[in-house]
């Protein structure tokens, strides 16, 4: 749920990065915090347990000035992956503005894979929220590694919708793909954003615009 | 999902309430906050990342103790203290989507904290109230503006 601060000329974001256990969700956020210039990024927290697994989310705030005259704030969040801790997924769910589904593209990882996306759309229910109102990417993580589905076996099992979600390929380790998938989720968020408040704005009435000659 | 929207006055309003319980209560800092962690304004902070992450944290924990009030057959807990060595947090719902947020000294109490933001939110509470929901329209007095994209890449890197 975006919030506007008119005061400070900020316009804040919410993006959720969702996923199964060991997918990469963590590891997305540190290579951003790693790569990004300082006057882009805060400080990154993260909330681990001593096996250093998430215990409650990873945080990372960035800024942009991608819109004119706005700073957009933009509040990076990772939720754990473990299904016992899925009272704190809820919870970090709350106001979301925009989703990435991290999939870990091994073979053995795809019921896990599909156990999350569907824990991920029953979380979402619990706001009376779903994907289709939701600007949404899909991540397919690990594709250095072997025993990997194709890609078009994950867009077959994980975006089975009428309106299909963007995906990237990935190896968050080095960060390929990283990058393209945060910045395609951003601008879909403030697409949405910009087109819901401009629809809004009254044009100004002919009577009331200044003449220049 | 349409979010919400803040003007400059009732900033403002906060913020001279702000201040006027800074300086009876002894607080160190004070954040005023929604539930999903973000800042409406804070007082007497440092104007570096810490804000964030101490609101994101700030309504993180909040959140997990609503849940246990569930737990426990409780709607909410309507406000917790953290306390340490040297200073602790007190955080207190407000307007029901809201966190005030209190770091204090060693030498101030959880009562007279509570005693003072209880006063203090009976002034902050109705403001907050006004900017639930509150469209962007609203909170510019009709006069908002159309939003552009200012450029292709939302984030450059360095490299």
């Amino acid at each position: 749920m975006s919030f506007v601060n008119l005061s400070k000329r900020e316009i804040n974001f919410k993006i959720v990065f969702y996923g199964p256990p060991l997918s990469g969700k963590t590891t997305n956020l540190e290579h951003l915090h790693e790569v990004m210039p300082e006057d882009v990024k805060g400080k990154m927290t993260m909330l681990s347990t001593q096996q250093d697994r998430t215990l409650y989310f990873d945080f990372l705030p960035l800024r942009s000035d991608a819109i004119k005259g706005y700073t957009s704030k933009f509040q990076l969040y990772t939720v754990p992956g473990q299904s016992i801790y899925n009272q704190t997924r809820k919870i970090v769910l709350t106001g979301v503005d925009g989703l990435v589904f991290v999939a870990d593209s091994q073979w053995d990882e795809m019921e896990h894979n599909v156990e999350s996306f569907e824990n991920l759309q029953e979380n979402l229910q619990t706001y009376n929220r779903s994907l289709d109102d939701i600007p949404f990417v899909l991540q397919f993580n690990k594709r250095d590694l072997p025993n990997i589905a194709p890609v078009e076996y994950l867009d077959f099992v994980l975006n089975q919708r009428d309106d299909k979600a963007v995906f990237f390929e990935s190896v968050a380790c080095n960060g390929d793909g990283v990058h393209e998938t945060l910045n395609m989720v951003c601008k879909m968020v403030m697409a949405q954003f910009i087109e819901e408040h401009n629809m809004n704005v009254k044009p100004i009435a002919e009577d009331s615009a200044v003449a220049v000659s | 999902m349409m979010g919400y929207a803040v003007s400059e006055e009732q900033v403002n309003l906060l913020n001279d309430a702000l201040e006027v319980l800074l300086q009876e209560s002894e607080a160190q800092a004070l954040f005023i906050s929604d539930y999903g962690g973000n800042i409406i304004t804070n007082v007497a902070t440092d104007e570096d990342d810490s804000r964030e992450t101490v609101a994101a944290l700030a309504a993180g924990s909040f959140s997990a103790t609503r849940e246990l009030a569930g737990m426990i057959g409780e709607n909410s807990f309507h406000s917790v203290f953290h306390k340490g060595d040297h200073s602790a947090i007190y955080i207190q719902c407000i307007a029901g989507e809201f966190i005030i947020l209190a770091i204090l000294g060693k030498g101030t109490t959880q009562g007279l904290a509570k005693l003072y933001i209880d006063k203090a939110c009976r002034q902050i509470e109705p403001i907050l109230m006004e900017t639930s929901g509150q469209s962007l329209e609203t909170a510019s007095g009709g006069e908002a503006e159309k939003f552009e994209f200012n450029s292709d890449a939302v984030f450059k890197t360095e490299s």
